[in-house]
């Protein structure tokens, strides 16, 4: 049975929670540090940034410095959030570990095996969903990133004890308002929390004690509750903490992948709000809330003129349901002009197509 | 081409342990991530690497690639300058994925001590040498 020490931090301040992981990681990878799990929660909110992510792209950063709000760009994948006392975070690092499959997919099924039981546990009906997700009904319940530090590998998540979805909204750089509105809706409606699907939110202790118990039975591990080492502070101190201080790293250029026009947030689980612009002789913008390749909602604006003008909503209307294939979406457009007798100048059916279909571009 | 476990090593190569892939072009060498660290990792998402001009150390980082939620580096096999990033695999890093010997190349690096660093890697042609690496990389592994 392997020996794995547990590491409880509390409540940590936002640098703390989201990169001390980092300096045991360092250690971890330098053989002075056995395989780790750290528990704990921030102290104050922040707002969190994917390693790849453009930071101005997608964080409002006139709100989040007017809140005073840090930002902080997180050494594993994953999307753009906001993060606060509410959640309980879990951070894996090991090496060589043999319950630690390098495979991702398989490395993310069994870790976040975890998650699911211990959200049973504490009477939430979660499971597994591949490749990375936890969801309880549909719905998303834990968010999670991984990642290698040399020869160190990294997995961190969360359990939601509650979240506040508007919050989570602001923090976002979105077009308009109307856009964070339906993000805010979006999140409403496919991310939930222990509040949510409890009633109440469990004490964070109880969290804690479930979480350690079933990561020791599922993955037939031994937790020893320890302290950091001075040299695991040290690192922080002198390593993780001026790295992530510094405007090269907050600001850090990123690869051409995330320069795709238009504008898109993951929600959850296959669940996206995007906004997409086809300039044909007019200008069309789509936004939608897909899942999967399948439009939940969508609406048509831009500066093309139709008559009758409410025609439009007629097209929205038909898109719900529709899958983001170029057959099904022309079908959709062409029975809209002959269904309505639209008329709109200088825009073919064929442009409306090619907008709708830049929204399975963003996806 | 040798196939081992369902994964292409073509045997003109040479491989760095670190699962990074290594041709040589006359003076230059062109370098990418192999089929089983691909497979691995699962479709890629973002790839960055560093600049052309940088230099860049056998076994230290050469770049980034994600693939959902997961960040991994790309560590380089030889030392040298980098001479040339595939800017359409930055842009669509899933070509690694499709091709990882070919379209899905990621850098092409000046070689400051090519003689020395090639003994240090496993050569395409010594089959046997590839599958005992391979295999003990999978039994870490799984």
């Amino acid at each position: 049975m392997e020996s794995w020490r547990l590491l409880n931090l509390g409540y940590s301040t936002p640098l703390v929670a989201q990169t001390f992981y980092e300096a045991v990681a360092e250690a971890v990878h330098r053989g002075v540090s056995p395989n780790t799990l750290i528990l704990l929660q921030p102290d104050s909110p922040y707002a969190c940034l994917g390693y790849h992510q453009d930071l101005e792209k997608e964080m409002d950063l006139e709100f989040c410095e007017e809140s005073g709000l840090p930002i902080i760009r997180r050494s594993q994948g994953g999307g753009a959030t906001y993060l606060d006392r509410d959640q309980v975070f879990y951070q894996i690092v090991s090496r060589g570990s043999e319950i630690v499959p390098r495979n991702i997919d398989a490395m993310f099924e069994r870790l976040l095996s975890v998650t699911v039981e211990t959200y049973r546990r504490l009477g939430v009906p979660a499971e597994f969903k591949p490749l990375n997700d936890v969801v309880v009904e549909g719905r998303k319940i834990s968010g999670n990133g991984a990642g290698m530090h040399e020869s160190a590998s990294i997995l961190v998540g969360n359990v939601i004890l509650d979240l506040n979805y508007d919050l989570m909204a602001r923090v976002l750089r979105v077009p308009d308002e109307k856009f964070r509105d339906k993000m805010a809706s979006s999140m409403r409606e496919w991310v939930s929390t222990l509040k949510r699907e409890l009633g109440e939110i469990p004490p964070v202790e109880k969290v804690h004690y479930t979480y350690a118990a079933v990561f020791e039975e599922l993955l037939g591990v031994e937790l020893h509750r320890e302290e950091p080492t001075e040299e695991e502070w040290r690192i922080f101190e002198e390593e993780t903490k001026p790295r992530h201080n510094s405007r090269e790293w907050l600001y850090m250029e990123v690869p051409p992948s995330q320069a795709k026009e238009g504008r898109a947030v993951k929600i959850a689980h296959e669940v996206k709000v995007v906004e997409a612009d086809h300039k044909a002789a007019k200008l069309i913008r789509i936004r939608a809330e897909v899942k999967g390749g399948e439009i939940l909602s969508a609406q048509v604006r831009g500066d093309f003129f139709a008559l009758p003008k409410e025609a439009v909503f007629r097209l929205e209307e038909a898109l719900t349901g529709v899958r983001l294939e170029e057959s099904a979406v022309s079908d959709v457009v062409e029975r809209f002009y002959d269904e309505t007798d639209v008329q709109i100048p200088r825009i073919s059916p064929g442009d409306f197509t090619t907008a709708i279909m830049k929204v399975k571009g963003l996806f | 081409m040798v196939k081992i476990e369902g994964n292409d090593f073509p045997e003109d190569l040479y491989y760095h342990r670190d699962h990074m892939w290594v041709k040589v072009e006359g003076d230059k060498v062109r370098v990418g991530y192999n089929d089983w660290a691909q497979e691995a990792a699962g479709k890629l998402l973002n790839l960055n690497t560093k600049k052309v001009g940088r230099s860049v150390k056998s076994g230290k980082t050469l770049g980034t690639v994600e693939s959902g939620k997961w960040v991994g580096p790309l560590k380089s096999p030889v030392s040298g300058e980098i001479a040339e990033v595939n800017e359409e695999a930055r842009k669509e890093p899933s070509v690694i994925n499709d091709d990882p010997y070919g379209n899905g190349w990621v850098a092409v690096i000046s070689p400051s001590d090519l003689e020395a660093e090639l003994g240090d890697l496993i050569k395409g042609s010594d089959g046997a040498e590839l599958e005992s690496w391979l295999a003990a990389e999978k039994a870490k592994h799984t």
